[in-house]
């Protein structure tokens, strides 16, 4: 748990940038509020490697919005059941559904199409989202922290260590 | 682009890739391993064994060896084992949930064979309810039957019932007849209104007021008649309800030798003879293990008869919501869930060994269109006799199950095999030669088997207490060719099995011959004996009966005399004797005149 907590304050106080950061946290949300072993957690992954954004960040991301899903599943199964069941959108489903890929992919699964519409909508939002709270924070609130004595005593303790840890300064 | 893009993470994504992969193909064997065990077990609800897993990635084939699944109905033995499997497998149509084998390859499979130690059963199968549970025993004829006086004085008979009663009632009725008799007005009373009305018929009567006169004593006299003609009249009732029951105690006791030969028919079982299903007897426990053995082995694949992922298509189904659930769409080239292509298992039974090879074994024949066929061979059934069996069978798409079978079986020799083991009778087969052909159609869950079954070479040995025990240890022994017909037919939760064989009329007929003599002797001493008692009985009443008859006679004759009383005119006899002699006078007087007139 401090480890987590320690990554967090990493990731804000790092010298990546918002944008990276707040990209991890994007994908980091698609993988967590979506089932784990999917096709697209795997290209998010390969991506998440490939593109520089701040790695730390999507793991967190993923442990917070894996836990978070416990809440918003119900909802994904109903929107994807509604979709997959409409009337109308019988031939797109049928069309898709010879494709190998597409059932490689589970998106004939209610929970799998409605986590991961939900989380490829909410993508951009967050992400931008994190990105000013990020840069926010950094302006603003670390210096004020860090004035307070009990952040200057917390420095002094174990939980400091780890973080020091973390960031690799030590 | 080196901006965004970092090549090192490439390099360490498909590192970790790639020690996923090498993860899961080092441990495949032990996970493929174990889901067969758990998945197995779980599915058959006993312990399942599994000694190795050896998977080929290039093509993807997969070897078992050593493979036990425990019978959860006797823990002590296997369902089916096997010692080695290999099945050839579409890995990518896996990918997409569909076990499609295009080569499974049994060896030495085995069923029902003996584990070293008993496997844990997780839950206990349901019960099946077994078609022809009924036990037929041998007909329960006394060795020795008893004399025909112990039998009656054991038995409670009807004809010593119906003789007593006759005799009582003869007793009862003679009283009450006799008592109505006595009640009749005498001879002399009779006598009295003989005479009365004799001197009222000679008085004579010279006017009408001497007739008048008469009339008034014949009214009196009448009215006495009448009295006693009432008192007559009850007696004739109680006559006839006297006649009426000694009649019927009669009738009863004459029909009463009848019946009670029938129920020592039916008390010694003399009547079984005829009826008795001495195949079923003798086969037909034998029979219905096999039943038991079909009915069970249908009980394990029918669920996955009834699987088919397309139902749920359009029909949502209740699910937990935080898990989704897939939803099927009708495909353009459609695979079922499961099919094995092609089948070859060598089954080695303690009879022998027996050769497999199937095509399109699946659930979804309709999908690919093509039935699943089964040929079955052996060359050394029971070391000698051959089989040869073939078997095709379709499931469409309403999950109607349509089966057709048939089967040849060749000069197959027989284990000794005890075919009954009674106190009354006990028999082995200890030799036998067997031919049989049979086949079978199946539609849903309805049956209908037949197998005409010819042993030849036959010998049987056991020992028998009673004399028809005997007759069938005799008449098995003479029997060569022994001939069976077995059919099964009925739904599969309820079959009707019926066995049939010339040996029934044969053994019906040498029954007969044996007992046949003691059998009429029996019979006809105790019909003797009956028809004694009823005649003896009859005799015994004869003379209440004359007597009875004697009574009638004396009621008759005071009623016919009271009818003569009663019928008798003499006031009309009396007017007219008056009218004939005023007549007279008149003529006489006429005549007179005339004479005067005429000189």
């Amino acid at each position: 748990m401090l480890t987590l907590i320690a990554k967090l304050l990493h990731a804000l106080n790092s010298e990546d940038s918002p944008r990276q950061v707040a990209f991890g946290i994007a994908l980091g949300m698609i993988i967590g509020l979506t089932p784990t072993f999917t096709l697209h957690n795997l290209i998010i992954l390969l991506f998440a490697c490939i593109i520089r954004v701040h790695l730390g960040s999507v793991i967190l991301a993923f442990t917070f919005f894996a836990g978070l899903s416990y809440l918003t599943d119900p909802l994904s199964s109903h929107i994807g059941e509604s979709l997959l069941t409409s009337a109308g959108l019988q031939t797109l489903w049928h069309s898709l559904y010879q494709s190998e890929i597409f059932k490689l992919a589970q998106l004939h699964h209610t929970l799998t199409l409605g986590s991961l519409l939900i989380s490829i909508i909410l993508c951009t939002p967050v992400a931008l989202f994190s990105q000013w709270l990020i840069a926010r924070y950094r302006i603003h609130i670390k210096q004020f922290i860090e004035r307070f004595k009990i952040v200057q005593t917390l420095k002094a303790s174990k939980f400091y260590g780890i973080y020091q840890k973390v960031a690799g300064t030590v | 682009m080196k901006k965004y893009l970092r090549w090192q993470g490439l390099v360490s994504f498909f590192a970790i890739t790639a020690l996923i992969v090498a993860f899961f193909t080092i441990f495949a064997n032990q996970i493929v391993k174990a889901g067969i065990e758990k998945g197995l077990g779980w599915y058959l609800g006993a312990q399942v064994d599994v000694e190795e897993v050896d998977i080929n990635w290039s093509p993807f084939i997969i070897n078992i060896d050593g493979f036990a699944a425990t019978d959860p109905r006797a823990p002590e033995q296997n369902l089916a084992s096997f010692e080695s499997a290999s099945a050839g497998m579409d890995f990518w149509q896996y990918l997409f949930g569909r076990v499609i084998i295009e080569e499974l390859t049994i060896e030495e499979l085995k069923l029902a064979s003996p584990r070293k130690t008993p496997g844990e059963v997780y839950r206990q199968p349901q019960e099946l309810t077994h078609a022809g549970d009924e036990q037929s025993t041998i007909p329960n004829i006394q060795a020795s039957l008893p004399d025909a006086k112990t039998l009656l004085a054991q038995l409670d008979l009807k004809t010593v019932q119906a003789s007593e009663a006759l005799d009582i009632a003869y007793q009862e009725e003679k009283i009450l007849v006799k008592e109505a008799y006595e009640k009749l007005p005498t001879k002399e009373r009779l006598k009295t209104y003989e005479d009365k009305l004799k001197a009222l018929t000679k008085r004579k009567v010279k006017t009408l007021d001497d007739v008048k006169a008469i009339q008034q004593e014949y009214e009196a006299l009448k009215k006495e008649f009448k009295q006693d003609k009432a008192i007559v009249d009850q007696a004739k009732v109680q006559l006839n309800k006297s006649k009426d029951r000694l009649t019927d105690a009669t009738i009863e006791l004459k029909n009463a030798p009848k019946e009670d030969w029938e129920r020592i028919e039916k008390e010694y079982q003399l009547d079984k003879i005829d009826a008795a299903d001495f195949a079923h007897i003798l086969f037909g426990e034998h029979t219905r293990k096999y039943v038991e053995t079909a009915q069970s082995a249908y009980e394990l694949i029918a669920p996955m008869l009834g699987s088919n992922t397309d139902t749920t298509k359009t029909t949502p189904v209740p699910v937990d919501p935080s898990q989704g659930r897939y939803i099927h769409f009708d495909l353009d080239n459609p695979l079922p869930d499961w099919l094995v292509k092609k089948l070859t298992v060598s089954l080695a039974d303690e009879s022998g060994l027996y050769r497999i090879a199937g095509s399109e074994i699946t659930a979804q024949h309709w999908l690919r269109d093509l039935p699943s066929t089964l040929l079955i061979t052996s060359e050394n059934v029971n070391q000698a006799g051959q089989l040869k069996a073939d078997a095709n069978w379709y499931v469409d798409k309403a999950f109607s199950l349509t089966t057709k079978a048939q089967w040849q079986l060749d000069n197959v020799p027989m284990p000794q095999t005890q075919l009954a083991n009674s106190d009354k009778l006990s028999v082995a087969m200890t030799q036998a030669s067997l031919s049989a052909d049979g086949m079978m159609q199946t539609k849903d869950k309805e049956i209908d088997a037949k197998s005409q079954l010819l042993m030849t070479k036959t010998a049987f040995s056991g020992q028998a207490e009673s004399s028809i025990s005997q007759s069938v240890l005799d008449a098995l022994n003479k029997l060569d060719p022994l001939d069976l017909t077995v059919t099964v037919t009925g739904s599969v939760d309820d079959l009707d099995t019926k066995i049939s064989s010339k040996l029934d009329n044969i053994l019906v007929d040498m029954a007969y011959d044996k007992v046949d003599k003691k059998l009429q002797s029996f019979k006809s001493d105790v019909q003797g004996s009956l028809n004694e008692k009823m005649s003896s009985a009859l005799n015994i009443n004869e003379k209440d009966a004359n007597e009875l008859l004697e009574l009638e006679g004396l009621i008759n004759s005071s009623d016919t005399s009271m009818d003569k009383l009663l019928n008798s005119d003499v006031v009309k006899q009396k007017k007219k004797e008056l009218e004939k002699r005023a007549k007279q006078k008149l003529e006489d007087k006429a005549k007179k005149q005339l004479e005067k007139l005429f000189g």
